[in-house]
């Protein structure tokens, strides 16, 4: 039998026990034996610090082998980074938003737009994320008081006009809607080489937007955009502005997704349409929910599976959709919580059989 | 403290509140009764901004617009529902924090002005603990919400209308669902939020409760507002019995 929490145990004593506690509030919080809310007790730094260094390993030993394995690398991180915006709009703020391949495709044209006129990359990465944040700003003054089911509609009809425009637009995106030429990666002045330097200076950026994401969880934003998501009535009789955060989650998201279309764009050095389809869309809805809604590191476990699984299983390329529609059904019914859940579980698991061991064992002596 | 006129809501045709004009005077514990389907809640939904309204509302000298909960609560005004509206998946602290009345450095900004957020926050969990600490559930504060009673749940919505620091607080069935003991515990702390300066309005069905803690009580039937007036005087009222009881003869 397990020790009782004080929560626990006051749970079973009844609604009307006294308070045993201490005055909890003449504390100083953030000392030992205080209570900080949940998010700001997390080891979020240095799950970031584990991930950036099994990362930057597989850069040098996995990346080194091939240039494909590098690439494949490159497009984990970049995919990452969309997924991460789409949880951010779809697993934390609720909102379905269908255009991510459409601000992936703005921000990859928007800095080949300015780079191959001579500006520098990092000032087209930039433009991309702010451009697209700007779409997304304009999309929910027309979408932003939609319910659920009618953005998420709203938003792939947004999706399909604008995959429209970039084929007739052909002054901005190209002939057929095809920018050649984007120049690779560089910051101020340094070029990385196109192999494990590229990889890593991507992986910077995918560290950065994590960071980003903690820095989320550990402040007041997450737990009212949380509020706002599941009880949007009594948040917004609590003060919670529903509209300012379905739009700043939105606008994020967009921001992140247009840096993720740049990125891919000088990584590979075209932007076409066809890179930034429905099935890319759904991919990203698939990364999310097949890695974990629930968590920052879903979106980069389901990234890293629509990367790499699918290279294990070329027999299957012919019946990818349907590979992914099963993937998909098999994540929504017997693993609610993705692989990050999956991982959640056995590692629990692990430590309970464990102690359960080591007490076995100090019993024994 | 707060005035209604003509309070008015409709759902297609039926008109569910028909004209309510109500006062309330500053520290008052005002009690509503009405049999089912006599507009208490949807009264306290239109006060809330929730539900589209018309009439005039006026709270402490300055008229609030109808249909913004956020205007409501910028006023001073917060609510607790009927069935209790919590997190599940955050803890009872968290919940709480979702209501204080602190905001600054709790929007986009704050994600990255850690220190300045960091100083607000700390006032901010203070504030949600002290408020946690007056229903008595200190101790659950770093449990899940979704893994408390329904009792506690409502505790904890009570709480988070106590963080937002309101001078009238809004409470739909706070009883309900919850049994003798733990009734009689809510009305202490009812009555100790009135003692500390909080008017309340509270609509419920269980007479005796209201009866223990409301200085007065008002009677609504059909949408309509019947009498009000101290609990043993009201229900000598004729209007009264009829509405509540059916005619004089059944009653």
């Amino acid at each position: 039998m397990t020790a009782d929490s004080p929560g626990q145990r006051h749970s079973r004593e009844g609604l009307s026990m006294p308070n045993v506690l201490p005055r909890m509030a003449d504390r100083k919080l953030g000392e030992p034996g205080t209570l900080l809310p949940a998010p700001f007790r997390q080891r979020q730094y240095l799950q970031l610090i584990g991930f950036a260094v099994i990362a930057a390993v597989l850069v040098e030993t996995y990346g080194g082998s091939s240039p494909l394995n590098q690439f494949n690398l490159q497009l984990w991180f970049t995919y990452s980074i969309a997924a991460i915006g789409f949880y951010w709009v779809f697993g934390l703020a609720g909102r379905f938003a269908f255009c991510t391949t459409l601000m992936m495709g703005l921000g990859g044209y928007l800095s080949a737009f300015v780079t191959v006129r001579g500006w520098p990359v990092i000032s087209g990465l930039l433009i991309a994320a702010v451009g697209a944040s700007i779409l997304a700003l304009a999309a929910d003054f027309l979408l932003g008081r939609a319910s659920s089911l009618f953005f998420g509609i709203g938003t792939l009809a947004l999706y399909e006009i604008g995959s429209q425009i970039f084929n007739y637009w052909t002054a901005f995106t190209g002939p057929s809607g095809m920018t050649t030429g984007l120049p690779p990666l560089s910051f101020f002045g340094f070029t990385p080489d196109p192999g494990g330097e590229t990889s890593l200076a991507v992986l910077a950026i995918l560290c950065l937007v994590l960071l980003f994401t903690i820095w989320i969880a550990r402040s007041p934003l997450q737990r009212l955009v949380i509020a706002a998501r599941d009880i949007p009535v009594p948040a917004s009789v609590a003060g919670v502005r529903l509209q300012y955060l379905g739009t700043t989650f939105f606008m994020l998201a967009s921001a992140a997704a247009g840096l993720s279309g740049a990125l891919i764009g000088h990584l590979t050095g075209t932007v076409s349409t066809s890179s930034f389809g429905l099935s890319l869309a759904i991919g990203i809805f698939l990364m999310l929910i097949l890695g974990g809604p629930k968590s920052m590191w879903g979106p980069v476990l389901g990234a890293a599976f629509y990367v790499f699984v699918p290279l294990q299983l070329t027999f299957l390329t012919n019946y990818e959709s349907i590979v992914y529609g099963l993937l998909l059904l098999a994540a929504l019914v017997a693993l609610p919580d993705g692989i990050v859940g999956l991982l959640s579980l056995v590692g629990n698991s692990a430590v309970r059989h464990l102690r359960g061991v080591r007490k076995a064992s100090d019993a024994a002596d | 403290m707060l005035q209604t006129e003509d309070i008015k809501v409709s759902f297609g045709a039926v008109q569910a509140v028909r004209g309510i004009s109500l006062e309330v005077a500053r520290n008052e514990l005002l009690g509503i009764v009405g049999p089912n389907g006599s507009g208490k809640t949807t009264f306290l939904n239109a006060l809330s901004g929730i539900v589209p309204a018309s009439g005039r509302m006026v709270f402490e000298g300055r008229e609030i617009r109808l249909g913004r909960p956020q205007e409501v609560w910028s006023s001073g005004i917060t609510r607790v529902f009927q069935a209790p509206q919590v997190v599940e998946s955050l803890t009872c602290l968290e919940n709480v924090l979702i209501g204080c009345r602190h905001r600054r450095a709790s929007g986009l900004s704050s994600t990255w002005r850690r220190h300045w957020m960091a100083k607000h926050e700390r006032q901010r969990w203070r504030a949600a603990l002290d408020a946690l600490e007056q229903v008595d559930i200190a101790a659950l504060a770093d449990d899940k919400a979704g893994a408390i009673s329904y009792g506690q749940k409502r505790l904890v919505e009570v709480a988070r209308a106590i963080a937002g620091q309101p001078r009238l607080m809004l409470l739909d069935e706070p009883s309900a669902g919850l049994n003798d003991a733990e009734t009689a515990s809510l009305s202490a702390q009812l009555a100790a939020i009135r003692d500390n300066g909080t008017t309340l309005v509270v609509v419920d069905h269980k007479i005796d409760f209201l009866e223990s803690i409301c200085s007065r009580i008002a009677v609504f039937h059909l949408g309509e507002f019947v009498a009000s007036g101290p609990p043993k005087v009201l229900w000598q009222n004729e209007l009264v019995i009829q509405a509540y009881l059916g005619t004089v003869g059944h009653a």
